[in-house]
């Protein structure tokens, strides 16, 4: 017995000691060594995730789930479908449209879109039980809203990112527009749309901003009633209280911290501004008849056709979609336009700000200090490190 | 009484050998087997999330490197060590190739990636190598 015993501990014991020792002469050499000093490089990589699926990709959003990690949804305009990418993760999966252009609700499996653009939305929380262990657990369900803008209507995705049943998600309903072109106000289901482009979630609850390019306007949904924002429904570049101030095809809005509105007016080549108390101005940009690449401050700064704005709370700077100039431009609250990257001349180059080269950037989303672009003639998703200053293409 | 001690001795000493067998054939000894960086050249490659850029950073294993020795540099101070004038290989679990025996005190073109999850193309680095060594780290950011 006392064999047994000794043999055991001696065993164990020369194991210990082996371990101990290996370990030692490891922290050792290591201490030698770094005392010496090795050289050390890096090389910072950008990961590109190839699917070749996106056609004429628009609209992004990005919406994070329970545990902080974001997901990148894209409007993946030219296969009438809405994707979304883990954003360091992946895949890249289709959340709803079949590719075939329609307007069928239901199931995200057999929900159809007709060029769906613009997307805005909001992540919530929701409890479910665990099918094995029976407790409760926190799941992540994300409302997105998307301009069909050939459907005249805005739609609602929820879409569970745990598992089911409840609430019921997976779903796509119309959130407001009757399908019919035009431009009423009313309930949700009888109002009419002629085109919409960007999305903007409010403050507010239920409170929901969609840029009516087609009517020149933005209209307002509070979750049962349309209204028209701001513009008076004619083509033009009036300043003024907001609802009888003109705007020429207005494509996406955002807000900054102040709750101060900010639109990329497209056909009239400049930002404008709805402040708090509703009154509007032109924040940068020469106005309709003066396209054109120029940075300086309001209004004269140029811009070809801007598409998109997002609003940085990082450093307080707009950035714009300049998609005609194909480059990113920024403007300071005092309406200072530089440009941020790109060099102007279409094309697909990654590297620093002033050497990328994008074609059409159409929209931007700015998450955790990087900024997604939808660069829509080159069918790929864009990203920018802010912090480094490096453009890469993320998604293509 | 004799047969069963020595079942129990014979017990014991294959236990033991058991639980020697699972230190170095595990994690532990993967720790071990991943010595420090003693000497020559050392490639890491790390995935980073650049949304998040608190998180930790995760090692890529698999990632295909090899490189060339450029010309000897005789101007740097210190003792020329190791012999190999070309390293090729993949990284392992921690994200590590090691090349103990490529020469030192020498201009080096080193390739490394692509790596295929997560995706990021090969990079070249083309540096100078000291007497005592060099670690190239390679980051993946997500």
């Amino acid at each position: 017995m006392r064999n047994y015993k000794s043999a055991t501990i001696v065993t164990a014991c020369l194991v210990l000691l082996g371990v101990l020792f290996l370990g030692s002469f490891g922290r050792h050499i290591w201490t030698a060594f770094s005392q010496e000093g090795p050289a050390y490089y890096s090389a910072q990589m950008y990961a590109s995730y190839q699917f070749n699926m996106l056609d004429h990709p628009t609209g992004l959003l990005v919406l994070p789930d329970i545990q902080g990690v974001n997901y990148l949804y894209i409007a993946d305009t030219g296969n009438h479908q809405v994707r979304r990418f883990k954003i360091g993760f992946g895949p890249l999966v289709v959340v709803t449209g079949t590719g075939a252009p329609g307007y069928v609700n239901g199931s995200t499996s057999v929900a159809q879109f007709d060029n769906p653009t613009g997307l805005s939305g909001t992540a919530g929380l929701y409890a479910y039980e665990d099918p094995f262990t029976h407790q409760i657990r926190q799941g992540t369900y994300h409302n997105v809203f998307i301009s069909d803008t050939k459907n005249f209507v805005m739609r609602k995705l929820c879409s569970n990112l745990g598992p089911g049943p409840y609430p019921p998600c997976q779903t796509v309903q119309t959130a407001c527009g009757s399908h019919n072109f035009g431009m009423v106000d009313g309930p949700s289901l009888s109002a009419s749309f002629a085109g919409l482009a960007g999305l903007s979630v409010g403050g507010g609850s239920n409170e929901y901003y969609m840029a009516d390019a087609g009517n020149h306007s933005i209209r307002e949904w509070d979750g049962s009633n349309v209204s028209t924002y701001a513009g008076n429904g004619t083509p033009g570049y009036s300043n003024g209280y907001r609802t009888s101030a003109q705007f020429y095809v207005p494509g996406k809005m955002t807000q900054d911290a102040s709750g101060n509105m900010y639109i990329a007016d497209i056909e009239n080549h400049a930002i404008r501004k709805i402040d708090y108390a509703g009154n509007v101005t032109t924040l940068a940009g020469a106005g309709p008849t003066q396209p054109g690449f120029v940075n300086g401050t309001g209004s004269a700064a140029e811009f070809t056709r801007p598409t998109s704005v997002a609003f940085n709370s990082s450093d307080n700077m707009i950035y714009v979609a300049d998609s005609h100039n194909n480059c990113i431009r920024r403007i300071d609250s005092s309406g200072n336009v530089t440009t941020y990257a790109g060099t102007g001349t279409a094309g697909l180059v990654n590297g620093s700000l002033a050497q990328a080269e994008f074609s059409m950037p159409s929209d931007i989303a700015i998450a955790n200090g990087v900024m997604y672009i939808s660069d829509t003639l080159n069918n790929v998703i864009r990203r920018i490190d802010m912090n480094t200053g490096i453009v890469s293409t993320y998604i293509s | 009484m004799k047969p069963q001690f020595i079942g129990r001795r014979s017990f014991g000493l294959t236990l033991s050998l058991l639980l020697l067998i699972a230190l170095l054939g595990s994690g532990c000894m993967a720790v071990i087997m991943d010595f420090p960086f003693q000497r020559g050249i050392r490639v890491k490659t790390t995935m980073n999330l650049v949304d998040n850029p608190t998180a930790p950073n995760v090692p890529i294993p698999n990632v295909p490197n090899f490189g060339d020795m450029a010309s000897l540099r005789d101007d740097l101070s210190g003792t020329r060590t190791g012999t190999d004038t070309h390293v090729q290989g993949t990284t392992n679990q921690f994200g590590h190739s090691t090349y103990p025996n490529a020469i030192t005190k020498a201009d080096w073109a080193l390739h490394v990636g692509p790596s295929v999850s997560p995706p990021c193309f090969q990079n070249t680095f083309v540096e100078v190598v000291p007497a005592a060594g060099a670690i190239f780290e390679f980051f993946c950011n997500v």
